[in-house]
């Protein structure tokens, strides 16, 4: 009879461990960034992640650097187009990926509600609105002077899905560079990106470009990272707030000087929630929004 | 012998009776706490059920009368012979099972209805009001926050909250209302005795984005 609890409470225990729904236990924020960290990053932004004669300068390589000294890891920063911070960072959140190619971005990332989806953010710590750069030569100051005109745009951007809601003809490219060229070819009447993006194109040449006081939408840059890493955001959340305190004027007014910062500096006790992980092997997946609803939920009924 | 078999037949039928009656609390208490689900199900088992019974006791008598043998003036061999005892066990049985639902009525949750999705942004509000099968408020009004955004663009959801305040026949039952984020769970204090609850919902832009997303009060309780 003894015998026969215990063979009882052996299988209770392996089928209890069998139908056990918790997820993987994310890695300590602090392994994960230890030693070099691969950081994707835009290389053709100046004032922002720029790549000149093999130096790496701007306000997100300097956000990185200081976050590797604030932490203790190398930052290693490799090149990547708009369009591939997400695709990169997709390949990195695959379960069970032992060598993601990216750990984070920290390039001109908006956070959105569409890409929180797929990967998980840490922010905000800049926030700026959509403008449009132009020849100082051909000024735009009213989105109607620009309509059924060609308007340069990096793929797979923000911009680009905004841009589209308006009377332009959108000329995708896969770097703001080459928007630059098609502007100074005059293939286009204007870019559009970014206002501190495009502040930083027109610092560097101010004679011929003007940024139009057009402004739409909001941009608010947060820190990329693979998805279901809450333990991950929370710790850049600490880490970030502290960069707000501490070093954010210093390294904007070192990466983007003469211009002023507005209201692009975020408030330091208010960056936004990290999201909650969903629960894995529970059919279809929920959207990054509803997951944590069901948790909730499920805690909830596990404590009445 | 035949006194014998009568005597099994009585003892197998009554207890095939206590189990239909067992099986038969037994289904309309989970019909109870299944909510609006329970009386979908219940609405639908209705009439099958009542005509089986009705076909069932027809036959059962019709095969009573013919096989049993028993003279016109004793009772059929299919009604169980009752004694005391038994009167007194299904009595106490019949008691507890309707204590029992007397106090599951009084102090077990209660389904809300705070209808379904609807779209909201900083420049418009939503007020719901909160539907409830019972005459009276008694207890706390529990629901989830859920939003979602279909946009390419904006950051509406994540950092966002809603604004609830209620109101409990016609008085704000809070000066300033809570937050609650996406995920969230809200509970308010409802007064006794109250008789319509109405919910009050605001969406907080993060940043002044200009956002509209899709809003749902979820998993609507009063937890007693």
């Amino acid at each position: 009879m003894r015998r026969m609890w215990a063979v009882l409470a052996v299988a209770a225990m392996f089928l209890s461990a069998a139908c056990s729904t918790d997820p993987d236990p994310e890695e300590d924020p602090a392994k994960y960034l230890s030693g070099t960290v691969q950081i994707g990053a835009n290389s053709d932004l100046p004032g922002w992640s720029d790549y000149v004669n093999g130096v790496w300068s701007g306000f997100d390589i300097s956000l990185a650097n200081w976050l590797g000294h604030k932490v203790g890891f190398t930052p290693q920063f490799l090149p990547m187009t708009t369009n591939e911070r997400m695709i990169k960072l997709r390949e990195a959140s695959v379960p069970g990926v032992t060598a993601p190619p990216i750990k984070l971005v920290i390039s001109n990332f908006s956070m959105t509600d569409d890409r929180r989806k797929e990967i998980d953010f840490a922010g905000p710590y800049f926030s700026t609105y959509q403008g449009l750069l132009t020849l100082s030569s051909r000024p735009v100051n009213e989105l109607r002077e620009i309509e059924g005109r060609e308007v340069c745009v990096t793929a797979g951007s923000t911009n680009q899905d905004r841009i589209g809601g308006f009377k332009v003809l959108p000329l995708p490219q896969s770097t703001l560079k080459q928007c630059m060229d098609a502007l100074y070819a005059g293939s286009v009447v204007a870019v559009t990106s970014d206002v501190g993006v495009l502040n930083g194109f027109a610092a560097r040449d101010p004679k011929r470009l003007r940024v139009s006081p057009v402004q739409v939408g909001t941009e608010r840059y947060g820190i990329g990272m693979p998805n279901n890493r809450p333990r991950l955001c929370a710790f850049l959340k600490a880490k970030l707030t502290e960069f707000v305190d501490e070093a954010w004027d210093q390294k904007f007014k070192d990466s983007l000087p003469g211009i002023a910062p507005q209201a692009s500096k975020p408030n330091s006790q208010a960056l936004d929630p990290c999201e909650q992980p969903r629960p894995v092997a529970q059919g279809p997946a929920p959207s990054a929004t509803t997951r944590a609803a069901t948790l909730t939920t499920s805690a909830r009924r596990r404590r009445r | 012998m035949k006194t014998g078999n009568a005597s099994k037949n009585r003892m197998w039928i009554w207890w095939v009776l206590l189990s239909v009656v067992v099986l038969t609390f037994a289904l309309t208490w989970w019909l109870l706490t299944s909510g609006d689900r329970g009386a979908a199900i219940a609405d639908v088992l209705g009439l099958p059920v009542a005509v089986v019974s009705l076909v069932v006791g027809v036959f059962g008598a019709f095969l009573g009368a013919r096989g049993s043998g028993a003279s016109p003036s004793g009772p059929p061999w299919w009604i169980p012979e009752l004694r005391p005892r038994h009167v007194a066990v299904t009595g106490v049985v019949l008691a507890l099972f309707a204590v029992g639902g007397w106090l599951y009525t009084q102090w077990a949750d209660v389904e809300v209805g705070l209808g379904g999705p609807f779209l909201i942004s900083a420049t418009s509000t939503r007020t719901i009001v909160a539907q409830i099968e019972q005459p009276r408020w008694r207890g706390d009004l529990e629901f989830g926050v859920l939003m979602t955004s279909d946009n390419k663009t904006g950051d509406c959801v994540q950092p966002a909250s809603l604004r609830i305040k209620a109101s409990a026949d016609a008085r704000w039952l809070e000066d300033h209302g809570r937050t609650a984020r996406t995920g969230e769970r809200v509970s308010i204090p409802i007064p006794e005795g109250t008789r319509v609850v109405k919910v009050f919902v605001e969406y907080l832009d993060p940043a002044n984005q200009g956002c509209e997303v899709t809003a749902t009060l979820t998993g609507g309780t009063l937890s007693r």
